[in-house]
Order: structure tokens, then sequence, then C-alpha cells
């Protein structure tokens, strides 16, 4: 398992952050019974700056909303911050059905009586988890209210027809946001001034030849180079919205690394993870251009990796 | 950045220019095309390394500056040469994939000549075609043709390095074309007395170079992209209008012929027109018809039946209260003149030309459209059903459901809670209301499919849609449905046709009377009225005129647009959601604004319409969440 910390230390982060990070494991053990919870990152975040806000926000008690655009690695960084921390991590995916009784927890029958299941938000208020709110802006205001008093100074959930239970102090809700995707809302005012907003940026293009090289250790210097550009020139043909942001996606790019390593030419690694994310015929001819003009197509594993 | 309306072949070659450039943000004044239409995918990056690397507004001048020589495409040849050689050296570096693609536009220059016959070759210079020959053979590793000593020095010459600027750039090239062509720039220009400057050097250049030239490799300058929507056409006021009864039963005669029986009865029409037609509309009349002028066309395309193939039986019948359902198209019944009856037999020809001009745009961009109505449909129906109330259903777990708790005991049933189900009650329903007055005519193909896209879309999405159009002539107010709810299919739209003034503030009001008849069926309904306009409003019925005033205003400047704004507001609190697609001129942008508020968007084309509908309908339907 990656020592984060160690990875942490090693891009500098702020010593006393670090400390902080300590102090906090050290103060809340988390439970064994949810010790399965706590992450193990495959890829870690690359950003000195984003690292130094969110931890220092968690260290102040605050809950945090990572927002920005796909592939800026929200959900990688909020995976990161639970398994750096040591906490057991519940993942809600929010979606226009997303309800309170989803979140808190529902009515059911246990062949005896009827009986409270609790949700996620339940369990990570009373486990001290980290519980990641995933696109949170695409669920109704209604299913958003319930989380208020367990965002805000009162630390609290209060249960219909049940009891009320107080936030552990080593809990934290990590909200994330993207943007201008169909179906997506502003957040109200309400939960957003309950959190710490962090602005995402997409991922430079230094951070992610470290990155690749980080998951390929025997990928060449040039070709981890031109990847990362391909990758960014593909940002901004989408940015510039010439194409949507479908093919833009960081998880498709290491993945057609993968395939080159295993055998496939880069051509068809490229295809098959990046051009056919989308369903655009269009869009798809534009994405080959973009990778023809900087990824030849007859590239195999042996110039990518050598031997 | 605006989008111009490129053919798809450009836009992937500008996406090619722009990609190899880093930059979005310019127009290229260049692009690379084969002589069968295809880009040039090399010489596109080439395009762009030239604004990445160098000052492309400086090349282009330079370029410019020998256009007038009769030899100036050979010299652009050798000047595209020259500079190919330079940038492919600055960018290889940090592009190792520009060495492929060079090879493989080496091998399709030769494979190209091998193509071409006899007379093709005979046509090219063969100056040019022995240096192409010498570059691509250079770079495939191919035998280096035969060359006289001068045309050696030429190649040699036109190899230039990487470490080149600008401005020492287009010195060589200056030097190159004295050196060789015997050929200044600059002094040809002024001799020939044709040093122009400015706006007429840009205009006469676009001129010269909105051409293809037939070569077996293309450099084509981009033409003028005249995108501007706008093309307002200026209706001329007539000057007075004044009516007599005689008048009013021809005009009533000529409506009726132009565009069907009435789909109200005479005594109600009567009663909405006592209600709609006032204060400046006091001089009005309205007209309600069902478009069956798609009924008689055989269909032109498998995409785009007949109307009558999609139409329900309850379509076909049509909601025409009128009690004679004789022949729309015979008006031997009707009292009007030979002169008149000639100009509707000839305005019906041009409305049947134009449905086949509306046809063959939706055929051509059919793609495009296609692509639009798969992307909005699937979108929109994120964005409503997130609207949308669902239905509580039983379930396992959930909320309590007291009154059926007994079941648990008695039954042993175990779905005795209440949990938000999948089903939604889908309420909406969407009117398209099309603008189709005659400042509209260089855009009706355009608007055609438009409303086409915006309606199958909604359908996709489980809306219903109705679409009419509205347009005012002879004083009469005339709405035409060319789609109701229950036709399946929106291909009717084609039907649309540019003709006669608009009176947007009384057009509003007779649709909100349409739209209120359903309201009254179907209470639970929820209403969107989408209008497709250029905010223009303009009528020959002159404004009541003013306490005071002898003579009645022009129904033209800012009252009709004060109007139109009050029918918005007066629909906006009878419930009906009303927003706006604006696609008009900038001067009448205001007026959008004026009428409908916050709740429009403005496109210039059909590109631009998915994206600016899904941020509309989120718009729209925030501001009266359901309750």
């Amino acid at each position: 398992m990656t020592d984060i910390l160690e990875f942490l230390k090693n891009e500098g982060l702020n010593r006393e952050l670090i400390d902080g990070i300590r102090d906090f494991k050290a103060k809340y053990a988390s439970h064994n019974e949810y010790n399965s919870r706590i992450p193990e990152p495959e890829y870690l975040y690359y950003g000195k700056d984003t690292w130094e806000e969110a931890v220092a926000a968690i260290l102040a008690g605050r809950n945090i909303l990572l927002a920005g655009p796909k592939a800026t690695g929200k959900n990688v960084l909020a995976d990161n911050l639970a398994a750096v921390f040591g906490r057991p991590e519940w993942n809600v995916s929010f979606h226009i059905n997303t309800d309170a009784a989803y979140l808190i927890g529902t009515d059911t029958y246990d062949g005896q009586k009827v009986v409270f299941r609790p949700g996620p938000i339940y369990l990570t208020a009373s486990n001290g988890g980290f519980a990641v709110l995933d696109e949170i802006n695409m669920a109704k205001n209604e299913a958003l209210a319930v989380l208020h008093s367990a965002l805000d100074f009162r630390h609290i959930i209060d249960v219909p027809g049940y009891d009320k239970i107080n936030i552990a102090p080593d809990c934290r809700f990590i909200a994330t946001m993207n943007y201008g995707y169909a179906g997506t809302r502003d957040l109200n005012e309400a939960l957003s001034s309950r959190f710490v907003i962090l602005s995402m940026k997409p991922i430079d293009e230094a951070d992610l030849i470290r990155l690749i090289k980080r998951s390929y250790p025997d990928i060449k210097d040039n070709f981890a180079a031109q990847f990362a550009k391909l990758f960014a020139e593909i940002a901004l043909k989408a940015e510039n919205a010439e194409i949507s942001e479908h093919a833009l996606d960081l998880r498709g790019l290491l993945d057609a690394l993968s395939l080159i390593r295993m055998g496939l030419k880069a051509g068809q690694a490229l295809e098959l993870c990046i051009v056919n994310k989308t369903f655009d015929e269009y869009e798809r001819g534009l994405i080959k251009d973009c990778i023809n003009s900087r990824i030849p197509a007859e590239l195999d594993r042996l110039a990518v990796f050598g031997a | 950045m605006i989008k111009k309306h490129y053919s798809s072949n450009s836009r992937k070659a500008l996406n090619v220019i722009w990609n190899a450039a880093g930059d979005y943000d310019f127009d290229p004044p260049f692009l690379a095309f084969y002589s069968n239409g295809h880009p040039d995918f090399y010489f596109n990056v080439i395009i762009g390394l030239t604004k990445k690397w160098l000052d492309i507004d400086k090349i282009t001048a330079f370029i410019d500056s020998y256009s007038y020589a009769s030899a100036s495409d050979e010299y652009d040849e050798y000047v595209w040469l020259a500079l190919e050689s330079c940038l492919y050296d600055k960018e290889i570096g940090s592009r190792p994939a520009l060495s492929d693609l060079r090879k493989a536009h080496a091998e399709e220059f030769f494979r190209i000549q091998q193509s071409l016959s006899k007379q093709q070759m005979e046509l090219m210079s063969m100056p040019v075609y022995t240096q192409q020959q010498a570059r691509w053979s250079a770079v495939t590793g191919r035998k280096m043709p035969l060359m006289s000593p001068k045309e050696h020095k030429i190649y040699e010459a036109l190899m230039f390095p990487s470490e080149l600027d600008t401005d020492v750039l287009i010195q060589r090239l200056s030097e190159f074309l004295k050196e060789y062509f015997r050929f200044d720039p600059e002094a040809s220009d002024k001799e020939a007395g044709r040093h122009k400057t400015g706006l007429f050097k840009k205009l006469w250049g676009r001129h010269k170079y909105a051409q293809i030239k037939n070569t077996g490799h293309l450099i084509v300058r981009t033409g003028t992209g005249d995108g501007d929507p706008a093309n307002a056409v200026l209706l001329k006021q007539e000057n007075g209008f004044n009516r007599t009864a005689g008048d009013d039963a021809e005009a009533r005669a000529y409506i009726e012929s132009c565009f069907g029986k009435s789909l109200y009865p005479e005594a109600e029409l009567s009663n909405i027109e006592s209600v709609l037609c006032s204060g400046d509309d006091i001089d009005c009349k309205l007209w309600f018809a069902e478009d069956k002028s798609s009924h008689k066309h055989t269909p032109t395309s498998p995409d785009v039946p007949a109307q009558n193939e999609n139409r329900t039986e309850s379509a076909r019948s049509v909601e025409n209260k009128s009690p004679d359902k004789t022949d729309p198209c015979d008006y031997s019944s009707l009292q009007l003149s030979k002169q008149a009856l000639r100009e509707i037999s000839n305005a019906k020809s041009s409305v049947n030309e134009q449905r086949s001009k509306n046809i063959d745009y939706f055929r051509k961009h059919s793609m495009q459209i296609n692509e639009s109505i798969r992307k909005l449909s699937s979108e929109l129906e994120t964005v409503i059903s997130s609207y949308l109330k669902h239905l509580p259903e039983p379930s396992e777990r959930g909320i309590l459901d007291t009154k059926k708790i007994y079941r648990l005991a008695v039954l042993g049933d175990q779905k005795v809670f209440l949990r938000e189900g999948d089903e939604a009650e889908n309420n909406l329903s969407l009117t398209i209301l099309l603008d189709a007055s005659q400042s509209r005519m260089n855009s009706q193909e355009l608007i055609a499919s438009e409303a086409y896209t915006l309606s199958e879309s909604f359908v996709k999405a489980g809306i219903s849609v109705q679409i009419l159009s509205f347009r005012s002539i002879k004083g009469y107010t005339v709405l035409s449905r060319l789609k109701s709810f229950e036709d399946k299919r929106s291909d009717g739209v084609f039907g649309y046709f540019a003709a006669g003034w608009n009176r947007d503030a009384l057009a509003l009001k007779a649709c909100g009377h349409m739209i209120s008849d359903i309201q009254k069926k179907e209470h639970d309904r929820q209403h969107i009225l989408l209008v497709l306009t250029d905010a223009s409003p303009n009528d020959s019925v002159p404004l009541a005129p003013k306490p005071g005033e002898k003579r009645p205003g022009n129904y033209e400047g800012l009252t009709p647009v004060e109007n139109a704004r009050e029918a918005v507001e007066e629909l906006r609190k009878s419930g009906i959601k009303t927003a706006a697609v604006f696609h008009g001129s900038t001067a009448h942008l205001e007026n959008a604004y004026r009428i409908y508020g916050k709740e429009y968007i403005r496109i210039r084309s059909l590109a631009q319409l998915a994206g600016g509908i899904i941020d509309l309908m989120q718009s729209v339907l925030r501001e009266n969440v359901p309750e």
C-alpha cells in the first residue's frame, strides 16, 4: 500500500499539515468493524496546493465541496483524503431520484417488527467516517435539506420517529460537484454555505506526466510527455466546445496505456479507451485526428515501454 | 468565439489547425484540401503550426502582397514548401508523430500523381511539380527526380531551417521570389497601381481567394463566411390603412383561401376577436387554421413521409369546428377577384417550392439534426424528470403507510412502506410558435429544421408538442397549426414558409387562447410556450391613435415591443411558461430581452440549438417548480 503521508512529504506539503494528519489519526482510531472501508487508493492525487487546502479544511473541522469539470481528480482526492486520515469511507452517488430516506435511512420489517435501517449518512455520522457525496448537485433540494443540520454548527441528524444522533467529531462530508452536465443544477445557497469549496483545476501537464510515470514506471519519458500532451489537447478541444467531455477521460488514457503494455497497438488502445467514449461519429473523427497528430497508430509496446 | 456555419469537412480541417496551433480563438486564413474535397491533414497541421511558431498575420499579408501576380498560384506552392520545411523542424522535437504524418502526406502525393490523367498532368505547373516531387521523394527515401542546376538551387533554397523567425523568414521568401522568378512583391504591387490599402484590399483578397484552386494540393483561402443570420428584410410600411366593409369581405375570403377554413365557428371566432383584439389591436382580425399544405404532397424522402401517413384519426379529423368540411382547397365558392385567385395560385406554388427547399435543407443536415435530436432528447429527459413529481409506490422499505400496516400482520405482506417510484407524473406540454413573417425569409429552411429538431427532441423525451406559425396579412393575424399534439411526427413543420407581417403581441394572445382551450380540459397539465423569433414586431395595421392624436402610429418601434412584453406577462400569469429562441439581428437583441426577460437564448446556427435549449429549459422549469 502506498504510504500517502510519505508521498505528501515528497510533494512538499506544509509540515504542520502533515503533523496535523498524524495527530488526527492517533486521536481517532477507526472501528475494527469498518476497517475494510478504509480505502487503498490505486491513484494518487497530484496537486500540492489543493492538498493543502483540503487537509487544512478537514483539520479545521470543516466539510469540503470539490467543484470542477470532468477529469480534475475530484473522486481521486476524496478517496486519498479518506485514506490518509485513516477513515472508513461511505460513497453516496447522488442522482435525481435520491431522497432523504436513501441518505438517512428507512423503515423496514425484520421479520418480527418494523425497524430502522440506517443509510450511508447515518452510518458515516455515527462511525466517524468520511462520506463522499458524489455529484451532490444532481439531487433535488428537498433531498439535500436533511443534510443541513449535519453540515452546520448543530452537527446532528434528527431521524423522524427515532432519536437524534450527534455527528462524530472525526466525521467529515466530502462532496463533489460537476457543473454544466445535463440534469445538474446550481447547489442552493443554504447547502453551499455549509461547505468549504475547493475549485478543482484540470491536472497540469507536469503533474499528469508524473501520474503516468507513477502508474507505469517503465514508460519512456518522451512518450509519457506525448500522452500527457494528447490529454491536454483533447481537454482544450472540449473546453472550446468542439467536442463534448465524454472523451476527456483520464482513466481512459491510463487504461489505454495498460492495453498498449499488454500488446495492443497505440491506435487500437486509444480507440477503445478514448475515442469510443463518445458515440457521436463526427466527434470521434475529431478526436481521432487529435490522436493521430500526436501518437502514431502503429506505436507498440516496445516503443512505448522498452524491452 | 462565435461559430460560423461550416461544412463538416471545413470544420474537420479547422479542428486540426486549432489543435496544432493550441489556440481556438482565431480564424485561420487558410484551409488545406485535396481536390476531392477531403481535408489535407498534414498541411492543416502545418497551417496550425504557422500560428504556433510564427506571426500568421504577417505571413498572410506577405501572401496577399503577391496575390495579383499572374503566377501567384505557383508562388503559393513554393511559399508553403518553404514554410513546411521550417515549421517541421521547429515542431518535430515536441511532436515526434509529425514524422509519420509527413511521410503519410508524401505517400499520398505519389498516390495522387499516379491517378492523374495525362490532361491533368499537362494542366499542372511542371516547375512546381518538380519541387514537390523532390521534397516528398527525400521524405519517403525515393530516388530524387532529375533536376536542372537551377531547379536544384530552388530545391535547396526552399529548405528553410527551423531557427528563422517571422521577419527573417518573410525576408528570405521575398529574396527567393526576386532571385528565381524576378518578382518583387512590393514593387509590382505599386507599379500596377493596385497598392490597395485597408478594407478594400481585404475585400479584394477575399474575393480573389474565395475560389478553389485546381491543383493536386489545395491551399484555399477561407471566404468572408457571412454567418450573420440577421439578413433582416425590412418590411415597408404602407402609407395609411383604411378598410371598408368590402375590403373586409375580400380580405376574409383571401385569408380563408390561403390558409384554409377557420378552426373555430364564426360566432366563436367573433367572441375571441372581441376579447383579444383590443387596445392597439382593435382594428385587427384573427384567423386560426390547420396547415394542410403538406397533405397533397408525395413523400420526397423516406425520412420525411407525407403528413397524412402519420396522423392519428383524431388528428386527421382536425379540431375543425366548422360544419363545412368540403375540400379545403376548393375556393370557387368564395368571391375573389381573378387577380386575387391568380395571386393565391402563385403563392401556393411558392409555398410548395419552399417546402421542397425545407426538406432539402433537412436532408443535407440530417446527420447533424438527428444527432442533435438524440443528444437533446436524452438531456431533456434528465432535466425534465428532475422537475416532475414521482409517484409513490409500495415497497419493503421507506415511509410506513399506516393505512396498510394491517397487511403485515394479517397477510404477511411486507410492502407496507411507500417510497418514490420510478414513474413520474408527466404533465408537460410544449407549443412551439414560429414567427412566419417575411423578415424570416432568408432563414426559412433553418427555422423549419430548428423547429423539427426541437419538436422531435421533446416528443422523444415524452413531452407532447404542437407547432404553430403566425403572420399578419391584410389585417388578419393568422395562426396556422403545422403539427398538432396528436401527430406522431413533426414533418408538418416543413410546410413552414415566411410571408406577411408579424404582430407579435396579438399572436401571443391568440396562441394563449389556443393553449387555454387545452388547459380547460386538462387542469393539471403544465404548458411551455417556446417562441422562435427575431423579436422585431412589424405590421401594416397601425397602432390605435393615442388620445389627442389624429393619425394612428405605425406598428413598429417600442410600442409593439412593449405590447408583446405585456402579452408574455399575461401568459406567464395564466401559468404558461413562456420563453424564446432568438435568431435575428443584434439590433433587436434588446427587444428580445424586453419581451422575454431572461427566458430566452440567442442562437446563430443549428449547432447551438441543443445546448441553448437545455439551459433555457432548466431556467424555465426552475422558475415554476411543481408543488
